[in-house]
């Protein structure tokens, strides 16, 4: 029995007890990192606009650090990690292999988390020589205490292992099984064979650059390099957050819709497309670092350019999902069946909203995929009211919308208030819509990200429109709308704990596709081959980048030559 | 379809209204128009207030009879 056929009448928590424990623990580990994240986003904010200033500007940079690692990593890793050992266990319809295994990389995670976090918040205290305001871009002339790359190695360790899990649970599933991968299996192998790929660049860096800089064992490093090696993981990374929220859009929106998915073959291709074209594109976060050829920065544009074509294709699929849901409860006409999806329900308007948002986030990063229109917002406010669309609405809404669908089969509790629910999602919605619009109107004029204070003595951004005070004030006022929406979400979480357990089961079967994988060519199957294709593209994009900026500016930064480097490094180390 | 419009769909339908109004005075420059910020919160306050009385009108028109098994917006 797979996924698809798994009986509505009996909750997962039921099911998989163990299994339930650790989605229920990830989960909760990356609630506490929105929380304090969240907290951390209206203090950045309120400071930047000068409205409220709790913090030292000094400190400023520790609270954006705080802010960008706990929400995009850690918030979204660990609900990945619950979400895709539910998603496996489910559509295997079989336990882990092992449940200690489970919490041991759950637990390494956490660890790491810890590391990373106790690096960073000692940053607010003068008397403790432990600091990492080095942002969420961790790469070079920053440096951090080696507490926090530490932290970060050990997180993705964690990580890599959770899909060792997962992967061995597909395994022993195959040699039971015949037949095709089920789909949300499916969609979380193609998830962590990219995410395998893509974390080697991170890795490379911090273990043997930023590490051995920070703990005094090597004098200096290649900051474009370590910058190159960031960004070969730094827009893969983007991909990890979004194909857990594609995987939720694909396989439970289409259920909550009231209909089913319109197509098995089309999800799976688009997460092949994602598996094989994610990482070599990297450097299309780079078009301004001098040390790259412009004909480099061009193939990734290029590669960048065909990156449209998943995010198109899930467009149409999930938009057709929706529609066939919608007209199932009755919705007719070219436009009228909007009207009969299930609007009441946080999960679905959340999801909905959501991917909204990801339709306009998708209009702003082709800007910044562009070399030439690049130029006008690279380093502005721009690039993070982008990814406050991406990663701050499609993937975090999409992830709290889906929790509200999830909290029953995990808990045995039913959500406290729906309605409550509803607002917290519509407030997501309206508060992104005035914060993101603001950034984005900033950046066009010229105003710098990163920035604790943007005011310059004798000069002034000419906002066009409006002003950059009406900017300023659609900032704080977004951007305490997202504040409060968190609260009640968490709140709202919290208090339905405190509910007695509900009787009976809701029914949370998701139904088969329209068309099934038995209308998809067997060879979207073959993993193997996807994976050489992804390893040939990358090394294809930056083999000769990372030659020459190895060439021009040393393996250790100028006045070093590699090979005698390393040789002498070993010498000491031995 | 002419379901009445429940107030969730209300509430989805003015969530929709917000990004017109954040940059309704840039969507009047297209045409030509320039608002001063006076006009502009009259306006909006004039479109929000125009959105409510559709609504309303549309479910005066639905009357009582019509179903809201929809769930509906």
């Amino acid at each position: 029995m797979t996924s698809e056929e798994l009986p509505g009448e009996e909750l997962f928590l039921d099911r998989f007890p163990d299994e339930a424990q650790v989605v229920r623990a990830s989960l909760w580990s990356a609630f506490v990192a929105l929380g304090i994240g969240a907290l951390a986003g209206i203090v950045q904010a309120l400071h930047r606009v000068g409205y409220v200033r709790f913090i030292d500007s000094a400190d400023y940079y520790t609270v954006l650090t705080l802010h960008g690692v706990l929400l995009v990593i850690s918030f979204t890793i660990f609900f990945l990690v619950g979400l895709f050992t539910w998603a496996v266990t489910r559509s295997l319809d079989r336990p882990v292999e092992n449940i200690r295994f489970t919490w041991a990389w759950y637990l390494t995670m956490v660890a790491g988390t810890v590391l990373a976090g106790v690096a960073i918040l000692g940053g607010f205290v003068d008397s403790i020589p432990i600091s990492a305001d080095v942002l969420f871009t961790f790469y070079a002339p920053l440096q951090a205490h080696p507490l926090f790359y530490a932290g970060l190695a050990v997180f993705i360790i964690g990580t890599w292992l959770a899909g060792f899990d997962w992967f061995r649970s597909w395994w022993i599933w195959r040699s039971e099984n015949d037949g095709r991968i089920p789909l949300q299996t499916f969609m979380v192998l193609t998830s962590m064979l990219m995410w395998y790929i893509a974390t080697i660049g991170v890795a490379i860096s911090v273990v043997f650059f930023l590490l051995p800089w920070s703990l005094g064992i090597i004098d200096q490093v290649n900051p474009l390099l370590t910058r190159t090696l960031f960004w070969y993981f730094g827009h893969p990374v983007v991909y990890f957050w979004l194909m857990p929220a594609y995987l939720l859009w694909y396989t439970v929106l289409p259920s909550i819709s009231g209909g089913r998915l319109f197509s098995d073959p089309l999800a799976r291709v688009v997460f092949v497309l994602f598996l094989i074209l994610s990482t070599p594109v990297g450097i299309h976060h780079q078009y301004l670092d001098p040390g790259i050829a412009e004909g480099f920065k061009f193939i990734a544009m290029t590669n960048t350019m065909f990156l449209l074509l998943p995010s198109l294709l899930t467009a149409f699929t999930v938009v057709a999902s929706m529609e066939h849901g919608a007209r199932q409860r009755g919705g007719e006409g070219y436009l009228s069946w909007l009207g009969a999806l299930p609007w009441r329900d946080p999960a679905f308007t959340g999801m909905a909203l959501a991917g909204l948002m990801f339709a306009a986030g998708g209009f702003s990063g082709m800007v910044n995929a562009g070399m030439n229109i690049n130029y006008l917002i690279h380093n502005t406010l721009w690039v993070p009211g982008h990814f406050h669309l991406t990663v701050g609405t499609a993937v975090a809404l999409t992830f709290m919308a889906a929790t509200y669908w999830l909290l029953p089969q995990l808990t045995r509790r039913r959500l406290y208030s729906r309605t409550i629910g509803l607002f917290q999602v519509v407030m997501w919605f309206v508060g992104m819509v005035l914060m993101s619009n603001a950034m984005h109107r900033a950046g066009l004029v010229g105003i710098p990200r990163r920035t604790a204070e943007p005011q310059y003595d004798g000069f002034a951004f000419d906002a066009g429109l409006s002003s950059v005070a009406e900017l300023d004030a659609q900032v704080a006022i977004g951007g305490t709308l997202l504040f409060v929406s968190v609260v009640l979400f968490l709140g709202n979480l919290i208090i339905s704990l405190l509910e007695d357990p509900m009787e009976g089961t809701v029914d949370r079967s998701l139904p088969p596709a329209l068309s099934g994988p038995e209308d998809s060519p067997e060879v979207l199957d073959n993993l193997s081959l996807w994976v050489a294709i992804a390893l040939l593209l990358v090394l294809l994009a930056y083999s000769l980048p990372i030659g020459a900026i190895v060439a021009d500016g040393g393996l250790f930064g100028p006045g070093t030559e590699s090979y005698p480097v390393v040789l002498s490094w070993l010498e000491v180390v031995t | 379809m002419s379901g009445r419009i429940s107030r969730a769909g209300l509430l989805v339908i003015l969530a929709f209204l917000v990004p017109v109004i954040v940059e309704f005075r840039t969507l009047a420059a297209l045409f030509g128009v320039s608002l001063s910020v006076g006009q502009y919160l009259v306006a909006v306050t004039g479109l929000v207030m125009a959105v409510l009385l559709a609504v309303t009108a549309w479910n005066l028109r639905a009357g009582t009879t019509a179903d809201d098994h929809t769930g509906g917006a």
